[in-house]
Formats: structure tokens, sequence, C-alpha cells
């Protein structure tokens, strides 16, 4: 059953790259456009853009290839985040390869980045054939206030690395814009365009939200633990001094100056990286994140209990199961070059 | 309230619910002379409509450029802007990327709030919107992957798209959200295409006359840059084969020399280069003119008439 979920949204993810591929956007093709186009819209998990077939399915809609460009410029929307955010987290390598600025320089990522978030506008717009002008209408504003959440949401990552002390909930907003809400986009477009009713887009919408956020601590926890053991990378939150909701917990404990210790210091090596995880262990900070993401798995499934049964269904729920054990999602990059 | 004023205002009233966020928004987007967003305004008045009302997507229009600006005085470097510093100087080039990326978003979230209206407008806004992110984001990267050369034909194809592309768009929306026909909105974006290459053509001449007139310039030339424009380019067609190697090497050259500059000079001034793109701005600011001469007679056609009549011979003449 797991292996099954993995293995649909493959292919649903394969099939928005065909469809990037047959469908090339209008650039010149003497500029290495094309080749850097395909570096950075290529790899990675499209479980995004698998979200919008779902949501399409949950509600009852069924030619999936008409929502194709949705499902595409979902995806390139988070993939010109990534290219901006590996330029400011300074990360050289994404999923074992170099990162996009690694490989053509920081200026190139920035504008590129631009580029490939200008391109998934340019793609959504292809839906307007198919569908009801208000429709449409809808899915552009869902998408745009997408974009704007999440970059609202790196703002406030950036600002809370320059701070000690953040609140549980300053934070959670802060994780739900920067992941939960692409995922809930993903699904409130899927779900308008598959004709959901206002109940059925909320639901969807709300069980995005919420497992984005169980998403996004999970792999928080994954980093210092299975990574940790698998990947020569594994651990590189704390190296980053990246706020996760094992920092921010600890530095509401006692254990808050042992913590700023490490992350104040100039580089940080090895032995601090296993220094701060024991920390983590100690003041109980990775079993208060694992409760947490259970608290947001529950959410986002109770959000679906109105849902209509289907494999839509089945396979958001496998999803919520894949977050909430202690399993490596990304099982193909062992070695994390 | 003059129009300028109208969109200041409306853009101090953002507030996203943080200090942090607010007070950087308003430093990116304050000031400067919002060309475009009046253009918008006024195209939407000069075919009969209501400006007030399109006033979310004239500070669309501005918020695309301001976004622009960002990133761009981040790539190019420069940290300077309008004598202030620059985002990326002020705050952090962190911040100057993802504030960026924000503004651009605020943009098309704006849209949204325009009158309700049929959904026919409102999606033409965002493909127009989304038309223009998409032409000026290409023009960056091209920008950035920074050919050795260019022809002219290339050039004004890059100019279009780097800075054109967003005053035809201004010019379109304007229209079409006034309630113009579709002739009148066509008419309204060639008016916004051909002033914007006007005066970017007029920005080539001004880069030249201050590398003459100011020895000790603040901002680096076009040729410091090794950054092709119209007078290098016309200089470059007209001058003799050995000139056109010499002009090659030294814009492709990594550091420029106080006597590469001068070279390049002389050779801009003997093929008469300056004048060359004075007229050629002229001819882009008759067609702009030319096209939106059919619009009925109106108080914002007149401004627009204005704003494409510069004098070209007394402001950009020194320096032959």
């Amino acid at each position: 059953m797991r292996e099954n979920i993995k293995e649909e949204l493959n292919a649903l993810g394969m099939g928005v790259i065909d469809y990037l591929e047959t469908n090339k956007l209008d650039y010149p093709t003497n500029r290495g456009v094309g080749a850097m186009f395909d570096y950075a819209s290529k790899p990675g998990h499209k479980l995004r853009s698998g979200l919008v077939f779902l949501g399409f399915g949950a509600v009852g809609g069924v030619n999936q290839s008409v929502i194709l460009p949705a499902a595409a410029a979902i995806e390139l929307l988070h993939k010109s985040t990534l290219i901006h955010d590996d330029v400011v987290d300074d990360d050289y390598y994404r999923r074992g390869l170099p990162a996009f600025h690694s490989k053509y320089g920081e200026s190139m990522g920035v504008v590129f980045g631009d580029f490939v978030c200008a391109s998934s506008f340019e793609v959504l717009k292809r839906l307007e054939s198919d569908f009801d002008k208000a429709t449409l209408v809808k899915c552009f504003e869902v998408f745009s206030s997408v974009f704007r959440d999440i970059y609202r949401g790196q703002l406030r990552d950036l600002e809370f690395e320059e701070s000690s002390d953040i609140s549980e909930s300053d934070y959670m907003g802060m994780v739900g814009n920067k992941t939960g809400r692409l995922m809930n986009g993903a699904l409130e477009i899927g779900a308008t365009l598959g004709g959901g009713s206002e109940k059925e887009v909320r639901y969807l919408s709300e069980f995005g939200y919420n497992f984005g956020i169980a998403f996004q601590i999970r792999n928080d926890i994954n980093n210092i633990t299975i990574e940790k053991e698998l990947r020569k990378d594994g651990g590189s939150d704390i190296r980053a001094r990246k706020r996760t909701l094992m920092v921010i917990k600890t530095l509401q404990s006692e254990n808050k100056g042992e913590l700023l210790a490490i992350f104040n210091k100039n580089t940080i090596v090895e032995e601090d990286v296993n220094q701060a995880i024991q920390i983590f262990v100690d003041n109980g900070s990775i079993e208060y994140a694992r409760s947490t993401v259970k608290r947001y798995a529950k959410k986002a499934k109770k959000a679906l209990q109105e849902i209509k049964q289907g494999r839509p269904k089945e396979i958001l729920l496998g999803l919520v199961d894949y977050i909430e054990t202690d399993t490596y999602w990304k099982v193909h990059s062992k070695n994390g070059e | 309230m003059k129009k300028s004023e109208m969109l200041q205002e409306y853009l101090e009233n953002f507030s996203f619910n943080d200090d942090t966020i607010d007070s950087m928004f308003r430093y990116a987007t304050e000031g400067g002379q919002k060309i475009r967003s009046q253009i918008l305004l006024l195209s939407c008045e000069a075919v009969g409509g209501d400006p007030t009302k399109t006033l979310p997507a004239a500070t669309a229009i501005e918020l695309m450029h301001k976004f622009t600006l960002v990133h761009d005085d981040m790539v190019d470097k420069d940290e300077l802007r309008r004598g202030k510093l620059s985002f990326h100087a002020k705050y952090s080039e962190d911040y100057a990327i993802f504030l960026g990326d924000f503004i651009c978003s605020e943009s098309f979230d704006l849209l949204k709030k325009l009158p309700k209206q049929d959904s026919d407008k409102a999606l033409a806004c965002y493909d127009i919107l989304s038309d223009a992110f998409y032409k000026l984001c290409l023009g960056e990267v091209t920008d950035v992957h920074s050919p050795k050369f260019m022809t002219e034909g290339e050039y004004l194809e890059l100019i279009y798209l780097k800075s054109a592309a967003l005053i035809e768009a201004a010019g379109k929306m304007g229209a079409l959200l006034g309630g113009g026909s579709g002739k009148e909105s066509q008419m309204l974006a060639d008016f916004g295409k051909n002033f914007a290459l006007a005066m970017q053509i007029l920005n080539d001449v001004k880069d030249t006359l201050e590398t003459e007139k100011r020895k000790i310039s603040k901002k680096s030339s076009d040729v410091q840059e090794g950054k092709w424009n119209i007078l290098l380019i016309n200089a470059f067609e007209k001058t003799s084969y050995y000139n056109k190697k010499e002009l090659l090497r030294i814009m492709n050259k990594k550091v420029k020399t106080d006597k590469d500059v001068k070279t390049v000079q002389r050779m801009v001034r003997d093929t008469k280069s300056a004048g060359y793109a004075r007229n050629l701005a002229k001819l882009h600011f008759d067609r702009a003119r030319k096209e939106i001469g059919p619009l009925k007679e109106s108080k914002a056609k007149e401004s627009l008439l204005k704003l494409s009549d510069i004098n070209i011979d007394e402001t950009y003449w020194k320096g032959k």
C-alpha cells in the first residue's frame, strides 16, 4: 500500500515532467535558458503537484489531463522558491546534486528563480480553455496568495534567525506559511478545478495546511535522527542554526544557554552537532516534536472525515501515515553528496 | 489630488501586521516617479474610465517594477539608488531576495482588490501582469548571461523585455479596466511600449554624457560594466574593422582602464552615435504620440502626449 502511494505519486509527477517537456515555454533557445530550466524544474519527488491531482480527484474530478497546467504551475512555483531558498541558506547541494546557484552562480540563481516563478504563472494561464472564467479567476487568486504567503513565511524565518525568543505559535504561523500554504494551495486549486463544493475545498485546504506543518516538523526531526545516520550532511540544520521546533522548544527551557553557546560559535563542528542533539534529547525536544507531528497529523486526518471515500482520499491518509512514523521519505539519496 | 500622491497614499496604507516587514516594504517601495502606474491611470482615464477604481492595478504595476529594482541592484552590486542605500545594502542580500519576491507576489495579490468586475476582465489582468513578469525575468536572465556582443535588434528586444514590456502592460491594463475597446487598449499598449523604448535609449545617451562630464562617478558606466547600449552598438557597427576588434576586446575585458574608457568614448564620438541614439529616441516618442492620436481628446490624453514630448535636443545635446 505504501509503496503504491509512492509509485502513484511518481507516475503523476512524471506526467508533469512530460507535460513541461512537450509544452515548452516561449524563450530563446540560444542562451542556455532551456538547459537551466530543465536543471531547475526536473528533479524532486513531485509531492506538491501530486496534491493538485489528489484534490481534484477527491472531489470527483475525472479527466486529470486537463489540470496538468495547474499541477505543473504549483511544481514550478515550488521549484522557484527552492532556488532562492538555497541561495539565502548557502546550501550548495540539493538532493545530492549541486544546487542551482552552485552550478550557475548566485546572480543567475536570483534572476532565474524569478524566471521560474514567472513561468509558473505562464503555465497556469494555459488552463484557460477548459474551465469557466470564474473558476480560473479563483485559481489565480489562490495561486497569488500562496505565492505571497510563502515569502511572508520566508521573511519571518529570516527574522527568527536573529532571535532567541520565539513563541511556538509564531513559529507555527511561519511554518504554516512557508510549507503548509503551498500544500493546501495545491489541494485548494485541485479541488476548485474539480468543481468541489465550498465545504470540500475548505476541508481539503485544512488537510493540506496541517499536513504541511507535520511534514516540515517530520523533515526537521529526520535531519537530526535518521539522516544523521545515513548521510554525510545529516544534522545540517544545526550547522545552519536553523530554527526548528526542537530549537524553539529548547530555547524556552533551562537548556537555552547551552544551545545558544553552540549556535554562537563561529563554526559548528561535528562534535557540536552531536552535543546539540544530546541537548534536544535531554530536554525532551525531539519527543515533543514527534508528538506535535502526531497532533497535526490527527488534525489533517480529521479534516478529511467528510471527503468521500476513494483512492485520492486513501492516498492522502496514507501520506499522513508516512510522516507520522519515523521513516525516511527521501530514501533514494542515501549518500547525500 | 495628483496621481502620484494618490499612489503614494495607497502604498502607505499597506500593512502586514509585522513591523519589520512593514518597514522593509516601505523602504523598497517609497519614492520614484511612479511613471508606470501613472501611465496606467492615465490610460484608464483616456478611454473614459475612473482612475480611482484602478489604483490596485496601478499599484500592482508599480510593485512589479519595485521588485525588479530590489533584485537588480543586488545582482548588479549597485549600492546606491537615487542617493539612498539600495535595499540589499541597507538590509542584506538575504532579505533582498525574499522581500523582492514578496513585493512581486503582493503585486499579483493586489489584483483581487479591484472592484468586483466580470471574470473576463479579471482574467485579462492576470494574463497581462503575468506576461510582463515573464518578459521582465527573461530580460534579466539575458542580462546576467551578459552576451559578448549584441546587434541593435537584439538590444532593442532586450530593453523591450527589461523595461518596455511593463509599461506596455500598464497602458493595456489601464485601457482595459477603463472600459476601452480592444483597439484602444492596443493603442495605449503601443504608446507605453514606444514611450519606454525612447526613455531607455535616452538613458543610454545620458550614461555616455555622464561618463564624459563627471570624472568621479559613483555609478559605473555601461562601458566599465561591459554592458552594450545603443550608442556602443552603433559605434561598433559604424567604426573601422580595427576599431571593432578593439571595442570588442575592451568591452569583454575584466577591468577597464581609464584609457580604455577614453578609447571607447572617442569611437562613440567619431561615429556620431549620440546623435544616432537621439534620433532613434525621437522616432519612438513620435510613434508613441502617433499611436494615441485617434483617441478622443481629453485631459488624460493631453498628459500622455506631454509625457512623451521631451525636448531631446535641449536636454541631451551636449557631447555630440
